[in-house]
């Protein structure tokens, strides 16, 4: 039976639509499941409610096949499909982590000594969980770094090569974006680089993009190699303990950062509009804002994913 | 969510009991599992729905496919899945049973009122 769908006539389903379907699945079903479609349809048009509900179904299909739905994997599957969503909102949170970093830039010599205790507390807490978190990441890949080398080894290169070339293309061209706002930065004053938008700031928009999409490419890759892993109990075990580790982490970071935002929104708001110290603008910084909501959406993703390893960790065999 | 005490609770409109009811009359394909199911139940399966069931059914070993020359496959009810079956219509019929009796006790405590009579209608 072939992995790709069949071919159908006008005013049936095109095969496009079961590529939604994993390609596991497709070979098993592909085509026994366009002939029902064919026959449901009987020459009509599919609908786009028709679609839709195709759609959901793939990737509902998909999320059984990566363990993080459903109970028809095994359960070091499904600990193993919690862990990669607890990545994947990670990779998330770095993006806006990155911002706030950005934002808080030299904050500690902007504010008054006498009002920075609450400050420091949230900043220092939110700077050392993430630096926590950057570790428990290593030691993950650490956990699975032998399997994977004898992976590639075996062979495993082909498999996982796409995902990785795009990954280095993207970190390339950050890298090369990064340099040119690095040497242009230095020829702006601080006006010129935070306020109103020109090339410069249409630049570091762009390099936004490039690092989010850094981000996801690696994070792609990994999730793409480490599925062609045969991991052991140990393993999986260590990834997932440390995947729960890194999902506590990131609600605590969320509010250490909106302990500090409301912190400085109190004693210099000014610090937040980039206006004169002593002058009272809004609190409320849109950048600071957007951080958050995807703080907060990265955070309840890592919860859920942690949630999926620790419901599925009972019924892991016992070493 | 309804918290159960372990044991298994089956729904008579649940996709695999629909699609294990339609194969114990007889092997189908996908189309004809969709109209007989239809035809019975009075439940539209889209292909979807209906083949997330049969990958789940033929995972658990409930169902098993049958060779075919065309592209619609035909399956079959598996011994574990007639086991199956047989279980779930037990658990429904004890629940239907249930509901009855205690339907009957509550219609000789308090018998259910009649409609308003309409003039003109017999007594």
């Amino acid at each position: 039976m072939s992995a790709e769908p069949m071919s159908m006539g006008s005013g049936a389903m095109p095969g496009s639509m079961l590529r939604w379907y994993p390609s596991g699945w497709r070979a098993r079903y592909g085509d026994e499941f366009a002939a029902m479609v064919e026959d449901d349809l009987g020459g009509r048009p599919p609908t786009l409610r028709y679609r839709s509900s195709i759609a959901r179904s793939g990737l509902k299909e998909r999320l059984r096949g990566a363990g993080l739905v459903g109970d028809s994997v095994p359960p070091s599957e499904r600990v193993r499909g919690g862990a990669f969503t607890v990545l994947c909102a990670f990779a998330l949170f770095v993006i806006p982590g990155a911002g706030f970093a950005k934002i808080s830039e030299h904050w500690d010599q902007s504010i008054p000594g006498g009002h920075r205790h609450v400050l420091a507390v949230s900043f220092n807490l939110l700077a050392s969980l993430a630096g926590a978190c950057g570790v428990a990441v290593m030691l993950g890949a650490a956990a699975v770094l032998p399997t994977f080398l004898r992976f590639l080894r075996d062979g495993g290169w082909t498999a996982i090569r796409r995902r990785v070339l795009w990954a280095v293309a993207s970190t390339l061209a950050t890298g090369a974006v990064t340099g040119g706002l690095a040497i242009w930065a230095r020829h702006l004053t601080y006006h010129q680089r935070n306020t109103g938008f020109g090339w410069y700031q249409l630049l570091f928009t762009a390099f936004v993009i490039l690092f989010a999409a850094t981000i996801a490419t690696w994070s792609a890759a990994a999730i793409s190699a480490t599925r062609c892993l045969r991991l052991g109990g140990v393993q999986i075990k260590a990834t997932g303990s440390l995947a729960v580790a890194v999902a506590v982490c990131m609600p605590i970071m969320t509010a250490a950062a909106a302990v500090w935002w409301a912190s400085m929104a109190t004693t210099a708001p000014w610090f937040l509009a980039g206006t004169a110290p002593g002058s009272s603008p809004s609190p409320v910084a849109a950048n600071l804002l957007i951080v958050l909501i995807v703080m907060i959406i990265a955070s309840t993703v890592g919860v859920l994913g942690s949630l999926r390893v620790v419901s599925s960790w009972r019924l892991l065999p016992r070493a | 969510m309804a918290r159960t005490t372990g044991t298994p609770t089956h729904r008579p409109n649940d996709p695999p009991i629909l699609i294990l009811t339609s194969l114990a009359g007889g092997p189908k394909h996908g189309h004809a599992l969709s109209k007989d199911i239809e035809g019975f139940a009075g439940v539209i399966l889209g292909p979807g729905a209906l083949y997330g069931a049969i990958t789940r059914l033929e995972e658990r070993g409930l169902i098993e496919p049958l060779e075919s020359d065309d592209r619609r496959r035909p399956y079959q009810i598996s011994a574990t899945g007639s086991a199956y079956l047989a279980e779930a219509v037990g658990e429904m019929q004890r629940l239907a049973d249930e509901g009855a009796r205690r339907l009957a006790v509550a219609h000789r405590v308090n018998p259910p009122r009649r409609g308003p009579r309409i003039a003109g209608s017999p007594a």
